[in-house]
């Protein structure tokens, strides 16, 4: 036998294994995994930083967001408010321009119609293109006087048709739908008339005989109108409207 | 990896050196083929550079990345040859190939020669004793934690470890017999 025989079974595998287990990756390998680890660490960064960016634009809109719709929101409750309540913005100037007190010489009845015109003019009831004639040349004040009576013009053409539309409305016996719909806008129509044209239709409404009518109307022109003066005409129906009203 | 994952890039370095030769060389020994060994490897790399994000420290992190390796071998050779045929190589002896890798030994560095054969041996292993040689070797396994990662029951893992052993103590000796053979051989023409 050779004197290097070793005894059976005894190779130490994994000694022999180590002194052979020397292979190792490439460094160019080694290179290239490791520049894939740090590509991806920076995306991951970079992602990482713009969530957060995000997450911080995000967090400043919040608040003028918020802001916005609150401002948004409450003014259109404050005008759905004014609109159930019959107040209209058309109908603020108005109230605020009656609201303080009138002079004594203005609470004194009204003797006409006309005088009731004056007061409208006086305190600019009705509103009409405001001129300064003076600062005008003569053309153009020819020019403006024609203006104001085509717009006057238009005027009566429009009052006129309205009174002619709510007579038939009156007259002619309506579907009952219609009938809603005509009561309905009512309450609208009578805010958009002047208080000329309201006085008016009472007038008319007492020389039709239409008393009870004619009460109703008062009263509804009182509320609309509490500091607006009554013709003499009219007058007569005051204190049975305040009996009314009680 | 926690570190790495949060954007350490030290952190990976680190790990990378410490498990990278033995990964590499885990894939060397069961593929035979050094470009499809490198390219498997660097995919591994890759798989876990991508999972750090949602990688969860549940079980050891060698447990964890060297069941990327079985997965990617296994498939990998699925590839290559059907399950059938991968499945009675597994048990099939290896006696009939020790031969093949015989050289002549060289006196001076018979360690060196040993471990060559051994070299040899181990790539006549069937697959699934290789691997369970490599893991026990190279990432130091036990077999309960070989079985974890092979997801074979811990008696499967031992009896493939202790057959392979058995295989490879074989090889070694047939090879060391031919050696001493022919070494007195070679004494008895020179008297």
């Amino acid at each position: 036998m050779s004197e290097k025989q070793p005894p059976k079974e005894t190779f130490d595998v994994s000694a022999l294994y180590r002194l052979h287990a020397v292979e190792q990756p490439p460094e160019s390998l080694d290179q290239r995994i490791l520049e894939q680890a740090k590509q991806h660490t920076q995306a991951a960064n970079i992602d990482e930083l713009d969530k957060q960016r995000s997450k911080r634009l995000g967090r400043s809109w919040q608040w003028p967001v918020s802001a916005a719709a609150v401002v948004v929101i409450a003014s259109t409750l404050t005008i759905d408010l004014y609109q159930k309540d019959g107040m209209t913005v058309e109908t603020f100037p108005e109230v605020q321009m009656h609201s303080p007190l009138p002079p004594a010489s203005m609470m004194k009845p009204a003797q006409s119609m006309s005088d009731l015109r004056d007061f409208e003019a006086e305190h600019d009831l009705i509103s009409e293109p405001e001129m300064a004639m003076d600062d005008l040349s003569e053309p153009a004040i020819i020019q403006n006087k024609q203006v104001l009576e085509r717009e006057t013009l238009r005027k009566e053409e429009l009052r006129l048709e309205r009174s002619k539309r709510e007579r038939s409305a009156l007259s002619s016996p309506q579907p009952m739908a219609a009938e809603m719909r005509t009561e309905m806008k009512a309450p609208k129509l009578e805010r958009h008339r002047s208080p000329v044209e309201w006085l008016t239709e009472i007038e008319r409404l007492l020389e039709e005989g239409r008393d009870s009518e004619a009460r109703e109307a008062l009263t509804k022109f009182r509320e609309a109108h509490p500091l607006v003066e009554i013709p003499e005409s009219i007058q007569a129906l005051l204190p049975k409207v305040n009996a009314y009203e009680k | 990896m926690r570190l790495y994952a949060q954007g350490d890039h030290k952190a990976f370095e680190v790990l990378y050196g410490r498990h990278k030769d033995s990964l590499y060389r885990y894939f060397c020994r069961q593929l035979n083929d050094v470009l499809v060994a490198q390219d498997l490897y660097q995919e591994l790399w890759s798989r876990v550079i991508k999972s750090s994000q949602h990688y969860q420290a549940s079980a050891k992190w060698t447990t964890w990345a060297y069941r990327i390796a079985h997965n990617l071998i296994i498939d990998h050779l699925r590839v290559l040859k059907p399950v059938e045929q991968w499945d009675e190589e597994e048990h099939s002896g290896i006696e009939s190939k020790a031969q093949s890798g015989l050289s002549e030994p060289d006196q001076s560095n018979e360690q060196w020669q040993m471990a060559e054969q051994l070299k040899r041996c181990i790539g006549q292993l069937p697959q699934a004793q290789q691997e369970v040689f490599l893991l026990n070797e190279e990432a130091g396994m036990t077999v309960k934690v070989m079985a974890e990662v092979i997801n074979i029951s811990s008696e499967a893992a031992k009896s493939r470890l202790r057959y392979a052993k058995t295989q490879l103590q074989t090889c070694l000796q047939r090879f060391w017999d031919s050696v001493s053979a022919a070494d007195s051989t070679n004494k008895g023409d020179q008297q």
